[in-house]
């Protein structure tokens, strides 16, 4: 039997409103599980569903090889980072992180050690007697996670835990979640909007869009391989070029077929002495490295390229990129051609 | 004088006029009266030291009227703070109808305390009064609720329960909605009955609200009468009689005005030491934002 987390064909409606349809999803045990996606794509509500604060319309959940639709919150063995960290104001760190313990009655000696234990992980031994409302942000945010840690359940679920806190504690505080994640092989689903996050942390990245499933794959599957001209979009900053067939076969003597949506990453773009024909309009420097926006066509494409590489004065420059690099979909349909020797 | 200190003076002229007139002189001329006679036709007032004071201690309908007053805030108060709260907790839940409940709890606020007072004297009417009307289906004897004063004290409590609980539940349920959600999600996942949620989150983040609405009621316990003039004049035998009651009564009844002026002194003691008491009691509970 399958351990961790199986959702099957899971749907839930909010009145005419579709927030998740048709999802099936496997959640491999101690895997580290990202949910992405944009803002209003069913995410959060797909957390909440495994949590068991909604309810689904139709569907099935299993934990630990357990049916769990009908189970309320408590009883599907599982821990949950909030957002705002809905830490309780009224009370200090200390009783904030007991609060699960004592109101299931665990014996006080059990309480106090695992209090030690976890406080100590997360770096809060001198914070215990203090209020929500004397700690910076980041200190809240590992109030939370000695919450979520000190009921030792196997499954942990994240809502966007770190989007109130600045860049560079996030970056710290992705680390040592992640860290936290494989010492204590934990079940991890973690929701965010964040690709960097996403990519950085994950085991498994979910994508999601429109309350449906977009791809699911590890960080570099969907980074080398996108599912769709969503998925390719959303991974990568600067995103994924998406240029119609049409417009470079104008542009150029090679030949892309018809109905085609070529994809190509920013990085894998290089000026040269062949290729397709564009006029450079901005050029953003950054360091290393310069980003080119360039205009093919009607069409715009953002090329990286070496901050070393000299460019003609008239701006009009020819851009090429391997074969093995490119990515074909369907212009229609979105959905990638599995058969990328096209040219 | 500078001329900014004279401007000063002058926008605080109108405010300080008003205060000064109808607060601060009159309270300060209510102390000084307390320490002499009321002066009658024939016999100036004369100073009288503490003799009011004296004769207070001996006052035997004084202190009836305190003991009243004490019981009267002691079960008022705290039925009506836990009333409010419940119907708050009720009103604060996804229900039918439920901006129309939220008014009918709160329409006995809205209606004068002299209106509400009529509407209780039909209820507690012997004979064809609503209450007896109701004991007659079960075949009990006629009751007369305000006549008797084993009861009549108690009937005044119904009334300013039934007129406050509804007010304060207002409060509540503000203080209510400024609870986020998430919290009470995080104790789900956590696994708290409802009574440990309770106890532990929504009634500790109401304290604040709690502190406001019971120095609130101590006020009214000792400042709301109107009841007490329309229904039962204070009888009988001053069962019904509260502090405020007995001084209009001392004072434009029996036009004894130093006596009247040495128990408002009092009552004004009892009413400022309850206030500061609450404070210092509740503010070491209660948590602020």
């Amino acid at each position: 039997m399958h351990t961790g987390i199986t959702i099957e064909n899971l749907s839930k409606n909010f009145g005419d409103t579709a927030a998740i349809s048709d999802v099936s999803l496997v959640v491999p045990q101690s895997s580290f599980t990202v949910l992405l996606g944009p803002s209003g794509c069913g995410k959060s509500t797909l957390l909440r569903l495994i949590s068991g604060l909604e309810t689904p319309c139709a569907g099935r959940i299993w934990i630990d090889g357990k049916h769990v639709e009908n189970l309320p919150a408590n009883a599907r063995n599982l821990s949950m980072v909030f957002q705002s960290y809905a830490l309780f104001p009224h009370l200090n760190v200390a009783e904030n992180i007991l609060f699960g313990l004592q109101v299931r009655k665990v014996p006080k000696a059990e309480q106090a050690a695992r209090l030690q234990k976890t406080a100590g992980m997360m770096g809060l031994e001198k914070l215990l007697s203090r209020r929500p409302s004397q700690l910076s942000g980041g200190q809240q945010q590992r109030v939370a996670l000695a919450r979520a840690v000190i009921a030792e359940r196997p499954i942990c679920l994240m809502d966007e835990p770190l989007s109130n806190l600045d860049a560079k504690l996030r970056a710290e505080m992705r680390r040592e979640i992640r860290d936290l994640q494989k010492n204590l092989g934990l079940t991890m689903v973690y929701v965010t909007h964040d690709q960097v996050e996403a990519i950085t942390m994950a085991d498994q990245v979910v994508l999601l869009n429109n309350g449906a499933v977009e791809q699911v794959a590890t960080p570099g599957q969907m980074y080398d391989q996108p599912a769709t001209t969503f998925a390719a979009r959303f991974i990568g900053t600067p995103a994924m070029n998406l240029i119609k067939a049409d417009t470079l076969n104008a542009h150029s003597q090679t030949i892309w077929p018809e109905g085609v949506i070529i994809g190509v990453r920013p990085e894998d773009v290089s000026v040269g002495i062949t290729g397709v024909s564009a006029r450079v309009t901005a050029v953003e420097y950054l360091g290393a490295d310069r980003l080119l926006t360039c205009q093919i066509g009607p069409e715009a494409l953002i090329a990286r390229i070496s901050a070393r590489d000299q460019l003609p004065g008239d701006g009009q420059i020819l851009l090429k990129w391997p074969a093995t690099s490119q990515h074909l979909f369907d212009a229609n349909s979105g959905q990638r051609f599995n058969n990328n020797q096209t040219n | 004088m500078k001329r900014t200190t004279i401007h000063a003076w002058l926008m605080l002229l109108p405010a300080m006029t008003l205060l000064v007139a109808f607060t601060h002189y009159p309270a300060i001329k209510t102390i000084i009266a307390s320490f002499w006679t009321t002066g009658r036709g024939r016999r100036e007032s004369q100073f009288a030291g503490l003799d009011n004071y004296a004769k207070l201690l001996g006052d035997d309908v004084f202190w009836q009227v305190l003991g009243n007053n004490l019981i009267y805030a002691a079960i008022t108060i705290p039925v009506s703070i836990a009333l409010a709260i419940s119907m708050a907790l009720f009103v604060n839940k996804k229900l039918l109808g439920r901006s129309a409940v939220r008014m009918a709890y709160f329409t006995p606020t809205v209606l004068p305390l002299i209106a509400v007072a009529n509407i209780w004297l039909f209820f507690y009417t012997p004979g064809f009064g609503l209450i007896d009307q109701i004991r007659g289906l079960f075949g009990l004897p006629e009751q007369n609720w305000m006549g008797s004063p084993s009861t009549a004290l108690y009937t005044m409590m119904a009334v300013t329960i039934w007129k406050e609980a509804g007010f304060f539940m207002i409060f509540y349920l503000a203080a209510l909605q400024a609870i986020s959600p998430s919290l009470y999600e995080a104790a789900e996942i956590e696994g708290a009955p409802r009574w440990a949620v309770f106890r532990r989150i929504t009634l500790p983040l109401l304290m604040p609200t709690t502190l406001f609405v019971s120095v609130n009621a101590v006020i009214n316990a000792f400042r709301m009468i109107d009841h007490i003039f329309t229904m039962t004049g204070g009888g009988p035998n001053n069962a019904s009689s509260l502090l405020l009651f007995y001084i209009y009564e001392v004072a434009f009844r029996q036009w004894n005005t130093a006596y009247a002026a040495t128990l408002t002194v009092v009552m004004l003691v009892i009413l400022a030491a309850l206030a500061i008491g609450q404070f210092f009691f509740l503010d070491r509970k209660v948590h602020y934002k």
